[in-house]
């Protein structure tokens, strides 16, 4: 038979302390878990947030691999129309559709205008600049 | 018994242990974050910047009116990963495919994919079996069949295939003025230029190359949101060149037709403006196409233009004329007796094509006397005759944006002897360049100013688009009399009309100055009586001249005179020139 001695005012006390530490500890876990859960909301926002610009940057990089291909292409459509504006190419069809062209006399030319030779690309900026300013 | 105190214990140790663990960890994450913080922080830097170099665009070549000339096509270079085509079934029907659509061997190609390792030396001397991951297919592959060929890999499901962007040179008009262009060879994926303008303005076309720093994720893409250092790749400098494409086409028609009818060794054609040396055309056969090199030959893309001479005959009549005109030796009307063609000087012989006696200054070049030239320029004196052949630019070079270029074959005054002064006026015994020949003859047409040849205009930096013209040089005066002009002109204006040399040059409602030069070629030391140059220089209209144009054939067949042979190519040349620059007939047909 075991006998357990108590003390009643040490119980008395140790249940008082007991019950204020409970209430202390409920009210610090309490705030733990609004910290943790802070943080957590945080945590989540910024993932979100670098998964989206993720997504974007993926996006970008797609749009800019798109972008170049275009480039290409206009580059490509930009020789092409240089090779069909060539005489060869457009002597070619002259002979191939018959088409009955001629020169004509001077006496039949008629300029009803000014007749200026602008380049095609008109110079956005002509001056002086030294070439190795680059 | 369990007392209290022995469960505050275990409370305690058990705290204690995981205080311990806690702590461990703290450590441990204070010595990767922070002492090792500068280590950590640049392997995995390392790990994740990229870097990418870029480079610019080559500059481009245009004409006048700012038409294309030279470009830069988009092309494709494809390569394969041996170790992803798959098995030798897999390889041999990759390689059937590329090998009919390219028209590459197959076989070729089978081994290249098919070998699945390489064997790479070692830093030790030995060598070792790695496995291979590189196989080249083609390179400058046309952009239009790489999208066709794209699709059916895609289709078919061949995989390994990678296709690179490059870029290629291109020559939109093909033959069109490619002696002058030139053109580049591809070493290491770079641009060689090796003859031409392409070479002679390779440092303004070369593009600049810059590198790109970025950060990167686990795909290989860069972060949009990471460190980024970027320098920019500049293009190259653009060329507008003053030839003028339309008038090129006329000219390098006419010269097809020249080479067609006459079967010359070689012909060239060189139009300039009088006023100011612009080349508006420059053409040479026989030529080549700069986008097609299989068939290209080394006599092809050879500059001849620049680099080769020939004795200008007598195309040089007029300028030794001008000179006795301007000393006031002579007039237009000074007779000379060309003693029925056949002259003694010096112990030697001097021809006329023709018998001829009393002649006037104007008859002499009318009719081509070479005995009445060598009469001239005897009244001139060498002294005087040397400084009239200076002062028109010979044996100096002219100032055009080509090399090399030749400042021909003409002699100082000290290394003259007693026959240069008879023969150099009639263009024998002195050589020189078909530039230098059109630019002693644009001092003629433009009231005796010896411009320089100009080849390039302006350059555009196509990043700021700012423009830089090249500027006209001052040109000193040949003539310093004011009536030699005009009586020097007044005199050509005969070649072309009945009685002179060049009635095929002559156009229908135009004055046209020029002089025919038939010269015997030099062969092994000897003037050849087979093997001529037949040439026709002149410009129209004489009162203010719109171009000169200079058209010479070398060893024409059949026939050899420059009036026969270059005189009508002249004067289809000329003549579609004037109605492309709207230059209205001087008068009517029925009115001269």
């Amino acid at each position: 038979m075991n006998f357990h001695l108590t003390d009643n005012s040490k119980q008395k006390r140790s249940r008082k302390s007991k019950q204020n530490t409970s209430h202390f500890s409920f009210v610090g876990f309490f705030k733990i878990i609004v910290i943790a859960v802070l943080i957590f909301l945080v945590l989540n926002a910024r993932i979100t947030l670098m998964s989206k610009t993720t997504i974007l940057s993926k996006n970008i990089n797609q749009i800019q691999s798109r972008i170049q291909t275009f480039n290409r292409d206009i580059a490509h459509l930009r020789v092409e129309k240089e090779t069909l504006c060539g005489w060869k190419h457009i002597k070619q069809k002259i002979r191939q559709f018959n088409l009955a062209l001629q020169v004509p006399d001077p006496y039949q030319v008629r300029h009803l205008g000014v007749r200026v030779n602008l380049p095609r690309r008109a110079p956005r900026n002509e001056q002086g600049m030294l070439v190795s300013q680059r | 018994m369990i007392t209290h105190d022995n469960i505050t214990i275990r409370i305690k140790l058990v705290f204690f242990l995981v205080g311990i663990v806690l702590f461990s960890l703290v450590f441990r994450l204070y010595h990767v974050q922070i002492t090792r913080h500068p280590e950590l922080l640049a392997k995995a830097k390392l790990k994740y910047t990229a870097v990418a170099s870029k480079t610019g665009e080559r500059g481009k070549i245009y004409d006048f009116n700012g038409n294309l000339l030279v470009g830069n096509a988009p092309c494709v270079t494809i390569v394969a990963d041996p170790q992803i085509v798959g098995d030798n079934a897999k390889c041999r029907e990759v390689a059937d495919y590329f090998a009919e659509k390219l028209a590459l061997p197959s076989e070729v190609l089978y081994k290249r994919l098919s070998k699945k390792t390489r064997v790479v030396p070692t830093k030790t001397g030995g060598r070792k079996l790695v496995k291979n991951l590189y196989a080249p297919i083609e390179q400058m592959v046309d952009y239009e069949l790489s999208k066709q060929i794209k699709k059916d890999i895609e289709t078919r499901g061949f995989k390994g295939i990678t296709f690179r962007d490059k870029t290629k040179r291109y020559y939109p008009k093909n033959e069109l003025l490619a002696n002058i262009l030139g053109f580049t060879n591809i070493d290491r994926d770079q641009a060689i230029a090796v003859v031409g303008v392409e070479k002679l303005f390779n440092n303004r076309f070369c593009p600049t190359r810059a590198k790109t720093r970025y950060e990167r994720g686990r795909d290989g893409l860069p972060l949009i949101y990471g460190n980024r250092t970027e320098k920019e790749a500049k293009d190259g400098l653009n060329v507008y060149l003053t030839i003028q494409e339309s008038i090129q086409v006329i000219l390098e028609e006419e010269l097809d037709k020249l080479m067609a009818k006459w079967s010359p060794k070689a012909a060239y054609a060189i139009m300039a403006e009088p006023y100011t040396g612009n080349i508006l055309a420059i053409a040479q056969r026989p030529t080549y196409n700069p986008n097609d090199r299989s068939t290209m030959k080394a006599s092809a893309w050879r500059n001849r233009i620049t680099e080769d001479v020939f004795e200008p005959g007598s195309t040089m009549k007029p300028i030794a004329i001008a000179g006795a005109l301007d000393y006031g030796v002579v007039t237009p009307r000074t007779r000379f007796n060309c003693e029925k063609g056949r002259w003694i000087y010096a112990k030697r012989l001097l021809r006329d094509s023709h018998p001829m006696e009393n002649l006037t200054v104007s008859e002499i070049i009318q009719k081509s006397s070479n005995i009445g030239t060598a009469k001239i320029s005897l009244l001139l004196g060498e002294e005087r005759l040397y400084q009239v052949l200076c002062r028109f630019g010979f044996g100096q070079k002219t100032g055009i944006a080509l090399k090399p270029e030749t400042v021909g074959i003409f002699h100082p005054l000290k290394r003259w002897d007693s026959l240069s002064i008879t023969r150099f006026p009639m263009g024998q015994g002195i050589a020189a360049s078909p530039l230098q020949l059109v630019r002693s003859y644009c001092a003629l047409a433009n009231g005796g100013n010896l411009v320089k040849l100009r080849l390039v205009d302006r350059l555009e930096n196509p990043t700021t688009g700012s423009l830089v013209k090249v500027p006209l040089e001052p040109a000193p005066r040949v003539f310093f009399r004011s009536s030699t002009h005009k009586q020097i002109i007044d005199m050509m204006k005969l070649v072309t009309r009945q009685g002179g040399t060049a009635l095929q040059a002559a156009i229908p409602g135009y004055d046209v100055a020029g002089k025919t030069g038939t010269s015997q070629k030099v062969v092994n030391g000897t003037y050849s009586h087979a093997k001529f140059f037949a040439s026709f220089i002149g410009f129209v209209p004489v009162e203010n001249p719109a171009f000169v144009l200079l058209v010479t054939a070398d060893e024409p067949q059949k026939n050899y005179y420059g009036g026969t042979v270059a005189g009508p190519a002249f004067k289809s040349i000329a003549e579609k020139t004037l109605r492309l620059m709207n230059v209205k007939p001087t008068f009517t047909v029925a009115n001269k």
